[in-house]
């Protein structure tokens, strides 16, 4: 698997190339165009047991994550190349795994080897007050891992403690301990603009978006005809 | 007449010098500013007259958009024109020398006036992947400006080759295309990707680093219910 990514930061696209017969996991909805001999299959996007796995997806769905499905594609006889890209204007950065855990806001996972575990990180729910939240998955293995932001991605080298608007967390790793909760005291939670903050603390990397998605839903919502 | 696009890729702007009495031909709301001494004409896009504004409403009849043409003419002297598209990306400039170009509607944003724009191009066949894609045909010699939501990638295809349709911002009409879905039925309805568009042949294709449907489904999806 070779790959470039062209187009940063504002409308990063990822091209990657797949010798003969190797897979790639894409998020759904994320394939721009590919070689006309690469076979595509769905399957739901937490893995594991079918159980488990459709009710990580079904809460992938519900709280917070893109879609329920990833798309298996696997290249022909000759290899192929795929281009992809998400739905929202941002960067797309790589992380080479070798072993260790990367947690990923849900809808910042963009592609991955298949060689890579995705899966739900249950403790993730905890983080939700309210609706609004931290919902993570877990990405394991060795392998080319691929995640997305709405913006540019600020990479934070951690030790210690530090604070950010849980709308703007993309990913870190899993050395990081984090807490979700209210800026400051009621008073600030309500009339600060910052609603949820998520606290992480230890050494290790983290990841944070120059946008947040809610900030633009937000502006927009007051803006619809009413 | 002198093309230069400024502000790419995120936010270009096509900034048009028109010589005396020229005439730069754009899609109606893509004018950001002019000089004072250009006059401007509205037409149906597909020809002028009581045929063209015939065409217009059964366009509109036939589920597709209305396409409104504006011609800027520079008067006494030389002029300015600046365009913009809607969402925020790219511009390119293309040179009409041969074939004839396949342009996603809201892929078009102006072209000098000896480029002809076909909106009633391939019929049925030019709503494309299921996505109400309306696709225009320009033909012609002449300077042609098409735009993208992103950065706008060029690829010269031989052969076959599958494409988003949500992607596609124009291609040589010497490529062939066909509706396509995309894996079993199972990956049609599930994998997001529903129908895709297959080309094939020998020609360049245009496509957009963005796709406008997935962004608005996307930040469309988490606004509230419109009031009634």
């Amino acid at each position: 698997m070779q790959f470039a990514i062209k187009y940063r930061p504002s409308y990063s696209l990822l091209g990657v190339k797949l010798d003969p017969n190797e897979q790639i996991l894409v998020e759904a909805g994320s394939m721009v165009s590919m070689a006309a001999d690469m076979q595509v299959d769905t399957k739901l996007s937490a893995s594991g047991g079918m159980v488990k796995a459709f009710a990580g997806a079904v809460a992938r769905k519900f709280l917070g994550g893109e879609t329920m499905f990833v798309n298996v594609y696997t290249a022909g006889q000759s290899g192929g190349q795929i281009l992809i890209a998400p739905a929202l204007n941002g960067d797309i950065i790589h992380f080479p795994m070798q072993g260790g855990r990367l947690l990923i806001q849900a809808s910042s996972f963009l592609a991955a080897h298949p060689g890579i575990e995705v899966k739900l990180q249950f403790g993730g729910l905890k983080t939700f007050l309210g609706g609004e939240g931290l919902f993570l998955l877990a990405a394991s293995g060795a392998g080319d891992l691929f995640v997305n932001a709405y913006g540019g991605i600020r990479e934070i080298d951690l030790d210690g403690s530090f604070i950010v608007d849980t709308g703007h967390v993309v990913a870190f790793e899993e050395t990081l301990q984090f807490n979700v909760k209210k800026v400051g005291g009621w008073k600030s939670t309500m009339l600060s603009g910052e609603g949820l903050v998520t606290e992480f603390t230890g050494k290790g990397k983290l990841y944070i978006q120059t946008r947040n998605v809610g900030a633009l839903v937000g502006w927009l919502t007051p803006m619809l005809p009413g | 007449m002198h093309f230069e696009v400024k502000y790419n890729p995120s936010y270009a702007l096509a900034i048009v010098s028109l010589g005396a009495n020229e005439s730069v031909v754009a899609e109606g709301g893509a004018m950001v500013s002019m000089s004072s001494n250009v006059a401007i004409q509205t037409s149906m896009g597909g020809g002028g007259g009581a045929g063209g504004l015939l065409k217009a409403l059964k366009r509109t009849a036939l589920g597709g958009e209305s396409f409104f043409l504006n011609t800027y003419t520079s008067q006494g002297g030389p002029g300015e024109v600046t365009f913009a598209p809607t969402l925020p990306g790219d511009i390119a400039h293309i040179q009409m020398t041969g074939p004839g170009l396949v342009i996603q509607r809201t892929s078009y944003l102006a072209g000098s006036p000896g480029v002809a724009i076909d909106t009633q191009f391939g019929g049925l066949k030019s709503f494309l992947g299921g996505e109400g894609l309306f696709m225009l045909k320009a033909s012609g010699q002449g300077d042609i400006l098409v735009t993208s939501f992103g950065a706008i990638h060029l690829m010269e295809l031989d052969g076959p080759y599958i494409v988003d349709s949500g992607h596609i911002v124009a291609f040589d009409e010497t490529l062939s295309f066909e509706n396509k879905r995309v894996g079993s039925w199972k990956s049609t309805f599930l994998s997001g990707e529903g129908l895709v568009t297959l080309f094939n042949g020998k020609g360049r294709l245009w496509i957009q680093s963005r796709n406008p449907k997935a962004f608005g489904q996307l930040v469309g999806g988490k606004l509230p219910p419109r009031q009634q």
